[in-house]
């Protein structure tokens, strides 16, 4: 498998140009506010100090700038808005924990700037016979404030660490939320003024007001997280499926979304602050709004056994789906904030798309499917044309989820080959259970495993050669007939672990020419 | 999505503490200034006309990462194994911290530090060193 290097990556014409952007932004910054200090005659005293004043005050400004920046990237329901604008092209808003996680690196090495060079001045201050050194750090406002940012940022960014984040994610996620403080003293940084001419005027560069747009513009977002959340839900139904994975049905009149998009879960009843996101698998036409969860987790189980989906042993041995319940009291009242934007919800604008789902990763193209079948139902036209759906799975028993959606699916066929399912088990199988495939799948119309007339491959696919032969049964025209002229649009969805990502990936640059493009989409989790 | 484990934060917040101290220590050796000259005169020949607390800090910071990293030598040792002998080593460390202007800081890192790996040793998670649960469930 051959990576794309670090060079390739990096200067990518889109990823360029935000670089130029980010390090320009933050050097002009840098220089206009060390100049405006230095040059300003009116602060002769303070620029006796010398280089450290000019460099404290230049890296203050890029401060914040990154301070006003850093909330934006994490108001998840006025990027979904923004995202259905014109400034979805110009703006990757998928990547807005990308972004996110750049301002906190710049503002990590601006801090580390600015505190040094305070360390100097205060100590110079003293020298000069103007404050004590410990009054200035200990007994002003902007030291003071300064001190406890620090201490803050220092918990913050050591329980974002990754490791950190997939040990605990609630330690990361509790522990992000000092940023309240931490806001809190950076809006009181500048208060007691520093900056200061002989006459006592103040010349602060009043940073703490582009501060607080961002802070108030996160405000707003928290209470339309909290007003959306807390409308009327009401569970309708719990499934529990095999491989220990819960179906959750449930009614909420305000809530819209569109196919592939997910939503973010809260149940008070287990954790009042806790929000887990979870892909939608029910599609806009059905009467619910369904997701399929699997326990792997501490939140996940607490949910199964919350809603009785857990026998005494905590494992359910039987294969089957079982409806646990379906009454309307009784069962535990959950929040539901969304439906916020993935890729996979521009798959209608493609000719061709190959869908590739890992074990779970195949719950957005669940909705996806469905929407498809009710399209159809509904004779809504769409540009897809043709349909590739590949689900790659450790074991027999997790087929079950989805069977009986993909069983109609499949009895509905539109028109022949708009649908292919390609079933891949990757589990080793018992030699018992080779034999029994054997004598079942010789005999019958039917998979013995899946019970579809699509037939399960055995192993892992190789996507370089699935591309290669679609290329050419596309170019030789079988593939999609009476098409019109023009490039055929091939998207490629894919939701999963990231190794197999980066395959894909590279495997579809290979697989690119003038004449059919392969674009490469992937689910962020 | 498993519990915290104190002494994996408590290792990454004592790197930055170790960080700091050198750090601290070396604009110590240029900007000499005791904490508390306002208070007590004692300390400040230490500090004044060679700062010697920040050439001992600079000591203390380099010893911290080698137990936090760690390094290949202290893989193993004494220090590493147990929690209990950086827990009163580096109260030490703070205590000596505090004496010089820059690392006050640091040595706060270093209490917060001490008491998260004394968090991890009243829960028991003892038996295995900090960077080989890094990225396991426990």
């Amino acid at each position: 498998m051959t990576d794309e290097t670090f060079f390739q990556r990096e200067f990518a014409p889109k990823r360029l140009a935000f670089w130029i952007f980010w390090f320009g932004s933050h050097i002009g910054l840098f220089i206009y506010g060390f100049f405006k200090q230095k040059d300003d005659a009116s602060l002769a005293t303070l620029n006796s100090i010398g280089l450290s004043v000019w460099t404290s005050r230049g890296a203050g400004l890029c401060l914040a700038y990154d301070c006003s920046l850093i909330l934006l990237p994490v108001c998840r329901n006025i990027i979904k808005y923004l995202r259905l604008t014109f400034l979805n092209r110009l703006i990757p808003f998928d990547e807005n924990l990308w972004f996110h996680r750049q301002v906190a690196y710049a503002m990590l090495f601006f801090t580390l700037i600015h505190t040094f060079a305070h360390y100097i001045n205060f100590f110079k201050v003293e020298v000069l016979g103007l404050f004590p050194t410990w009054t200035v750090h200990y007994k002003t406002w902007a030291g003071l404030t300064g001190h406890f940012m620090l201490l803050i940022m220092v918990l913050m960014y050591t329980s974002a660490y990754l490791p950190m984040r997939n040990q605990s994610f609630e330690t990361f996620w509790y522990t992000h939320h000092l940023s309240f403080f931490f806001m809190l003293c950076l809006y009181f940084h500048a208060y007691g003024c520093f900056v200061r001419t002989a006459n006592h005027v103040c010349k602060p560069y009043y940073s703490y007001r582009y501060a607080l747009v961002g802070g108030v513009i996160y405000f707003f977002e928290r209470v339309l997280r909290e007003i959306r959340s807390r409308r009327a839900t009401r569970i309708t139904k719990v499934i529990a499926h095999p491989e220990r994975a819960i179906e959750i049905q449930f009614d909420k009149r305000s809530f819209r979304y569109k196919p592939g998009q997910y939503l973010f879960l809260n149940v008070p009843a287990i954790s009042k602050w806790q929000w887990h996101p979870f892909t939608i698998t029910s599609a806009p036409d059905d009467q619910y709004v369904s997701i399929h969860v699997r326990q792997v987790g501490d939140f996940t189980t607490a949910l199964g056994d919350l809603l009785g989906c857990n026998n005494g042993s905590g494992k359910r041995s039987k294969t089957e789906s079982v409806v646990i319940q379906n009454k309307f009291d009784s069962l535990p009242t959950i929040r539901v904030d969304g439906a916020f934007g993935a890729p996979a919800e521009d798959v209608f604008d493609n000719e061709v798309v190959i869908l590739v789902g890992c074990g779970i990763g195949v719950t957005p193209f669940a909705s996806i499917l469905k929407n498809i079948w009710y399209q159809h139902r509904n004779s809504r036209p769409s540009k897809l044309r043709r349909v590739e759906f590949y689900w790659i799975c450790r074991d027999t028993e997790a087929f079950e989820w989805f069977q009986s959606l993909l069983k109609a699916l499949e009895a509905s066929q539109m028109e022949p080959g708009f649908l292919t399912f390609n079933i891949y088990l990757t589990q080793k199988l018992r030699q018992s259970t080779i034999q029994n495939i054997i004598i079942n799948d010789v005999s019958g119309t039917y998979d013995p495993l899946t019970d579809l007339t699509s037939r399960t491959h055995y192993g892992r696919p190789n996507f370089g050669q699935v591309f290669d032969d679609l290329t050419k049964s596309i170019q030789s025209g079988k593939y999609l007939p009476r098409k019109d002229k023009g490039p055929t649009n091939v998207g490629v969805y894919y939701c999963g672990p990231a190794p197999l990502a980066r395959t894909l990936k590279v495997a579809c640059k290979k697989a690119a020419n003038p004449d059919i493009k392969f674009s490469f989409h992937k689910e962020h989790f | 999505m498993g519990k915290v484990v104190w002494s994996q934060w408590a290792n990454l917040i004592a790197i930055v503490a170790g960080v700091f101290e050198v750090v601290g220590g070396v604009f110590g050796l240029f900007y000499r200034l005791s904490m508390w000259e306002q208070v007590t005169s004692i300390f400040n020949a230490f500090v004044i006309p060679i700062n010697v607390i920040a050439i001992v800090c600079i000591v203390f910071g380099l010893a911290i990462l080698a137990i936090e990293v760690p390094l290949p030598l202290f893989k193993g040792s004494f220090f590493t194994r147990t929690y209990v002998p950086r827990i009163v080593l580096y109260t030490i460390f703070a205590a000596v911290s505090f004496i010089d202007y820059q690392n006050v800081n640091p040595g706060l890192y270093m209490y917060i530090s001490c008491l998260m790996y004394t968090i991890a040793l009243a829960k028991g998670e003892n038996k295995v060193a900090p960077k080989e649960t890094r990225g396991l469930k426990v």
